[in-house]
């Protein structure tokens, strides 16, 4: 017995085993003290930098709004998800003014930076390219602004904060109509925008069905440059009493030029890119009447418990932008809380079900859809600097 | 087994060589194999993996220039078709609105070029980025102006590299060229997505033994693939080692986990024109099949090869070690002093060698061993006789009286006998080593010193006289001489010393000795002298007697005549008693005791010192009313009386004193003063006692005064206080001495009291004259007696027969056998003794009275004769009386 209790210290004793033993050790040793991973809530915040975006949906204000929401969260300990505290982490990638850039920046955010839920990008061109790549990897994805139906259209994990370009274009038929009484109108558009020509198509529509006229509706593309005179000049032949306008901020406002240049006097219809606190010290935008998700004097007191605590960071009025971004922020904190998971599937189903969140843009119904059920504002903009008046429109 | 002694420990291995030899060899040979088995199995491994990154290298470039050229081919025919159409359909005035029948058209072209099958195709009209016409009719209508695709193919070919598309976020890879009117201005954007599940199709796909995997993966880690493309497992892309090196736009192979988590061997490439990177894998577990075969089947060889050894060697080392064992356990044998054994010799090599070494080895020492024996034997007779020798030596010097000593040459103490030691006050052992200056101190150690050097100097015998003793100072007579060995040399000293004061003692002690042995012969002669003397003295008493007590029993006897025949009676009766006690100082008195009164002994005694001492004493005697009876000797009495008597008046000396005398009942002697037991105590015990006014004895007097032959008196043979006390401890009694020089001396002697005798006595038969008849035969050598003896019985009215001796009265008795009525018969007499004659009387008359007379004791004779009821003893010399009694009693 002791000859074999002797070899097999021996053994022991060996150089090779004992170099063994000691690794092994050393690896139990250091697989025990690895720290364990810090519990996150990962959201990914997907901007595009473009030039020609207004800051209403730009990328600074939805970054000032989701850091905003962020500071809030995680001083108020993070969030609470399956009894256990996650920290909010927000990763912010930039992409480029084109979809399939969007779309790669949603698939790095999934693929490399291992975000729960993404947030953005804006404009619905985009939201619909990186909706699509969040959709395949099965990440939920909270698009603020985008208003196409395309965004979330036979999609399970893509949501939007904003109403429906068809909620647009409705609402600001019946205001043309019947608060600016106007009777003939007309549209200069990018067909190649899909936001623009759903909006035209379903003005058109109901502003006929009110029994108005639509006396023009001209296409122009970007790659023709800035003079709309000839479209213009079609347009204002037809003697339209509003120009529906559905671009963007910067062109339109070249366009808003040009109109009253060539003597337009009536005015101008814009959907939610319009930017009113850019718009307003413009002359030629007076009188324009201008639809969006939100005020910014707006008197709810969740905006202004939040206006008060983003003046205070930025001494300027928060954009639009930010009040949604942030609204994303705290709508997936609560959703994640109740899914008591971070797995997509269960954030997806808790989000469709949110049922009513009251956000500082508006109150949300969610009620197992992608898109909530919201109403949304029509600001005008009036003489002198700076002036609006806004109203807020039911759903 | 005689191997396994040796060994401390008691495993299995450790007892059997060839076992242990099997396993060391055993588990080095798996060591071995181990180790070279692994070693082959890891360059197997090495090479095996070298081969096959060199071949999964190889077709990963071969799949990058596959993918090159298919993009190319597919690049050319979109150029192609896009050169095809510009021919015939778009007119140079071609606005926003084309005719459904041309867009139909072109839609059928595009479909009909099979260079561009199973791709979808879409013509986009520039400016606008309209699509005019698609293959895929759900795209017609729609707007790329935002696509890259499209801006980028205004000018020329382009090949957007792959991204997700906003449609379902597949990764889509698409080639765009213009389509130029003729003023070769653009008029529309040719752009076609490539089938990317072809493209994959393409890659080096290996089935069999190493199945090789190649795939596609974006920057983003996402499958290009449509195969592989949103399964729920890889939703968040495939991660590995691979995959992110190839991302990073690095080209290189190597061994890693792949997205699956398999270990496996991969190869990438980067494709930076396309935007993907190209993966070649194979795992390692099916790579490295051979090696692993490799590795089991040089294990299994290897361990049966080594096990088949391992017996070998056993077998080997069996056979090796056999011989090793016989010798060992020859060995073994010879170890346990067997010297008979002899391994069995069975080869010639190195251990037969051994073998017969041993065997001669073997007879040497075994020759070696009996002569040791022998020797040791011899040795230890030798050394037994030396220590008995030795032993008995010591024991004599050691009980010898003189003083032995050997000495070194630089005077040490190196023997000395137990007389040294003890002499000078050591311990045992403890004089040895020392210094003979440190062992004998002083004077002496300084004249013993200079005789030892004097012995050295002169090598001879020196006498000195020494005076030696730690408690004792004797003179002693010391011997100092040379010890010398076989060569002569002196190699030590002896001292031997007598004790000269001892031996003057002796002498001294001797010569008293025989002076006493020289005075106890005296005493013997003079008490044999005593003794002849006093028995005849008792026959001319007995006649002086027996002549009186007859002529007193004469009626008419004158008053005057009368009272001197009384003073010699009495005379008589003390002269018959001076006899008995010169016999007993001879040693042949009859200690008879008897109850004697106590106060008659005195007042007789008394009479007697009185008349000779001095006058100038006077003795003063308390009044004795009673008898004081005590049972003793009463010559002895009367002994211890005048003793004291003399003693008292002679330590007056021829001073003026005073001799009291007292005597009366007592306490026992030393016995506490009890008043409720006086009564009791003072009739069992009878005291005197004698005091004088005389000198007194000194301490040393009084503790020697009862030694014979001490004595204070010049004429004194000092037996006289010794006998007193002799006596009276033989008495039972107790003797008390009190003593104070110049005041005087006390002697109280105690003895036990007896009973009043007189009731006893008067019951005795007076010894009063009664008429008899009958014949008595006196035989007695003394004529006297016989005539007083005849005289007395005849006035008894007997008729006596005498005879002279033995022989005569033997004749007597034999000639009036019948008529006899008594003998008295003389127990010493010449001749034929009375004991012979009793014998003869006794067989021929057995119940014929027989009177034994005798001037020895009674106990003596009775060793020569059994006294009974018809043999009776009288003590000569005997009155009237006492031969009445006994004639009375034997003839009744």
């Amino acid at each position: 017995m002791r000859s074999r209790r002797t070899t097999i210290a021996r053994s022991l004793r060996s150089t090779p085993t004992r170099a063994g033993v000691v690794a092994g050790c050393l690896l139990l040793a250091l697989a025990a003290c690895r720290p364990k991973p810090e519990p996150q809530l990962r959201i990914g915040l997907l901007g595009v930098a473009s030039s020609a975006m207004s800051a209403t949906s730009g990328l600074e204000a939805a970054q000032r709004g989701a850091r905003l929401a962020l500071d809030e969260l995680n001083k108020g300990g993070g969030v609470l998800i399956g009894g256990v505290r996650h920290r909010v982490v927000l990763i912010e990638r930039i992409a480029d003014d084109r979809p399939d850039a969007a779309a790669q920046g949603a698939r790095a955010l999934i693929n490399l930076d291992l975000v729960d839920v993404i947030i953005g990008p804006q404009l619905s061109a985009h939201a619909t390219a990186a909706g699509a790549v969040a959709e395949a990897s099965g990440v939920p994805l909270i698009a603020p602004m985008a208003t196409n139906p395309a965004v979330t259209a036979g999609r399970r994990f893509v949501f939007r904060l904003s109403f429906l370009d068809e909620f647009q274009g409705v609402l600001l038929a019946r205001f043309a109509y019947d608060s600016l009484r106007a009777r003939r109108a007309a549209a200069l558009y990018d067909p190649a925008s899909l936001y623009s020509r759903d909006i035209v198509r379903i003005f058109g529509q109901t502003f006929g069905e009110r029994g108005g006229t639509v006396v023009g509706a001209e296409l122009f593309s970007r790659e023709d440059g800035l003079d709309y005179r000839t479209q213009l000049r079609r347009i204002i032949a037809g003697r339209p009493d509003v120009i529906l306008l559905p671009g963007f901020a910067h062109p339109d406002s070249i366009q808003m030029r040009q109109a009253r240049a060539l003597g337009f006097r009536g005015h101008f219809l814009g959907p939610d890119s319009w930017d009113p606190v850019e718009l307003g010290p413009l002359d030629a935008a007076k009188g324009s009447a201008i639809v969006g998700n939100w005020h910014w004097r707006s008197a709810r007191p969740e905006s202004r418990q939040f206006i008060a605590a983003f003046e205070a960071l930025h001494h300027a009025p928060p954009r639009t932008n930010a009040a949604a971004t942030y609204d994303a922020m705290k709508l997936v904190a609560l959703v994640a809380a109740r899914a008591g998971s971070l797995d997509g599937t269960a954030l997806a189903r808790a989000l469709s079900n949110a049922g009513t969140y009251a956000g500082v843009t508006a109150t949300f119904v969610f009620h197992g859809t992608q898109n909530p059920v919201r109403g949304g504002i029509i600001t005008r903009l009036l003489d002198g600097s700076d002036s609006t008046r806004w109203i807020e429109v039911s759903p | 087994m005689t191997l396994a002694r040796g060994w401390r420990g008691h495993g299995v291995l450790r007892r059997h060589l060839s076992l242990r030899l099997a396993v060391g060899f055993l588990a080095l040979g798996v060591t071995v194999v181990l180790l070279v088995t692994f070693v082959s199995y890891r360059s197997a491994e090495q090479a095996l993996q070298r081969r096959l990154e060199e071949r999964l290298n190889g077709l990963a470039d071969l799949g990058r220039s596959s993918i090159t050229e298919w993009v190319a081919h597919r690049r050319d025919g979109l150029r192609y078709v896009a050169s095809s159409i510009e021919s015939f359909v778009l007119a140079p005035e071609a606005d926003h609105a084309h005719s459904d029948a041309s867009a139909a058209g072109l839609t059928q072209h595009l479909k009909s070029a099979a260079v561009l099958q199973r791709s979808d195709v879409r013509l986009i009209q520039v400016p606008g980025g309209r699509v005019i016409a698609s293959t895929d009719s759900t795209l017609l209508g729609t707007y790329a102006a935002d696509e890259l695709y499209y801006a980028g193919a205004r000018d020329s070919t382009n090949t957007q590299r792959i991204y997700p598309t906003p449609r379902d976020g597949r990764p889509t890879l698409t080639i765009a060229t213009p389509v130029r009117s003729g003023a070769d201005q653009t008029v529309a954007v040719l752009a076609t997505d490539l089938d990317l599940q072809e493209a994959e199709r393409i890659l080096p796909q290996r089935r069999g033994d190493v199945p090789i995997d190649a795939y596609l993966v974006d920057a983003y880690r996402e499958f290009v693939s449509a195969e592989r493309f949103g399964r729920a497992d890889y939703r968040r892309g495939a991660q590995s080692e691979g995959i992110a090196r190839a991302a990073r736009g690095e080209e290189g192979g190597g061994m890693y986990v792949d997205y699956q988590g398999r270990p496996v061997i991969g190869a990438w490439r980067w494709l930076p024109d396309l935007g993907v990177a190209l993966v070649v894998e194979a795992p390692q577990l099916a790579a490295f099949e051979p090696a692993r075969r490799l590795l089991e089947s040089s294990l299994l060889v290897g361990l049966f090869a080594i096990g088949l050894l391992s017996f070998g060697v056993v077998a080997i080392a069996r056979s090796t070690t056999r011989p090793v064992l016989a010798l060992a356990a020859a060995a073994g044998r010879v170890a346990q002093g067997d010297f008979t054994s002899e391994p069995l010799v069975t080869s010639d090599d190195e251990v037969g060698q051994l073998a017969r070494s041993f065997n001669t080895m073997t007879t040497q020492l075994s020759s070696l061993y009996r002569e040791l024996s022998e020797q040791v034997t011899s040795t230890t007779a030798a050394l037994d006789d030396a220590r008995a020798s030795r032993s008995l030596l010591q024991g004599v010097v050691d009980n010898t009286t003189a003083i032995v000593v050997v000495v070194d040459l630089e005077n040490h103490v190196r023997l000395a006998n137990l007389r040294v030691e003890r002499v000078l006050g050591l311990g045992p052992g403890e004089v040895l080593g020392r210094s003979v200056a440190h062992a004998f101190a002083g004077d002496a150690g300084t004249l013993l010193l200079a005789a030892l050097d004097e012995t050295r100097a002169q090598d001879a015998v020196v006498e000195r006289e020494v005076v030696l003793g730690a408690v004792e100072s004797h003179t002693w007579q010391a011997v100092t001489f040379p010890l010398r060995d076989v060569a002569g040399t002196t190699y030590a000293l002896g001292i031997v010393a007598s004790d000269l004061t001892e031996r003057a003692r002796a002498e001294e002690e001797r010569r008293q000795h025989d002076a006493t042995v020289q005075q106890a012969q005296k005493l013997e002669s003079l008490g044999i002298l005593a003794g002849g003397i006093a028995h005849d003295f008792n026959n001319i008493l007995g006649a002086v007697l027996g002549h009186t007590e007859l002529a007193l029993a004469t009626a008419d006897v004158p008053a005057d005549l009368r009272e001197s025949l009384t003073e010699i009676e009495r005379a008589t009766r003390r002269a018959a008693e001076l006899t008995r006690q010169m016999l007993a100082y001879a040693g042949r008195a009859d200690l008879r005791r008897e109850v004697t009164d106590l106060r008659a002994v005195l007042t007789d005694v008394l009479a007697l010192v009185r008349a000779s001492q001095s006058k100038k004493v006077e003795f003063r005697v308390l009044p004795m009313r009673l008898p004081l009876w005590v049972e003793v000797d009463p010559a002895q009495l009367s002994q211890v009386a005048l003793n004291l008597l003399t003693n008292a008046a002679e330590s007056i000396g021829d001073a003026v004193g005073v001799v009291s005398l007292s005597a009366g009942p007592s306490v026992p002697p030393s016995a506490p003063t009890d008043e409720s037991k006086a009564g009791d105590a003072m009739c069992s015990w009878i005291c005197f006692t004698v005091e004088d006014t005389g000198e007194g004895m000194t301490p040393e007097v009084r503790r020697r005064v009862f030694e014979p032959f001490f004595s204070t008196k010049r004429p004194g043979r000092g037996l006289g206080m010794s006998a007193v006390n002799g006596i009276i401890r033989s008495s039972g009694g107790v003797l008390q001495l009190e003593s104070v020089v110049g005041v005087g001396t006390r002697f109280a002697v105690f003895l036990p009291a007896a009973a009043d005798p007189d009731s006893q006595v008067r019951a005795d038969a007076p010894a009063t004259p009664m008429s008899r008849t009958g014949t008595v035969l006196v035989i007695d050598d003394e004529a006297a007696l016989r005539r007083v003896c005849r005289r007395a019985l005849e006035r008894l009215g007997l008729r006596v027969l005498e005879a002279a001796d033995g022989i005569e009265g033997l004749a007597r008795f034999r000639e009036h056998r019948e008529e006899l009525g008594l003998v008295i018969l003389d127990l010493t007499m010449p001749g034929l003794g009375g004991a012979e004659v009793l014998t003869i009387i006794r067989s021929e008359r057995p119940l014929l009275p027989v009177v034994i007379a005798s001037g020895y004791d009674h106990a003596e004779s009775a060793d020569m004769i059994a006294t009974d009821a018809i043999t009776r003893f009288l003590q000569k010399p005997y009155g009237l009386e006492a031969l009445t009694r006994i004639v009375g009693e034997s003839m009744p």
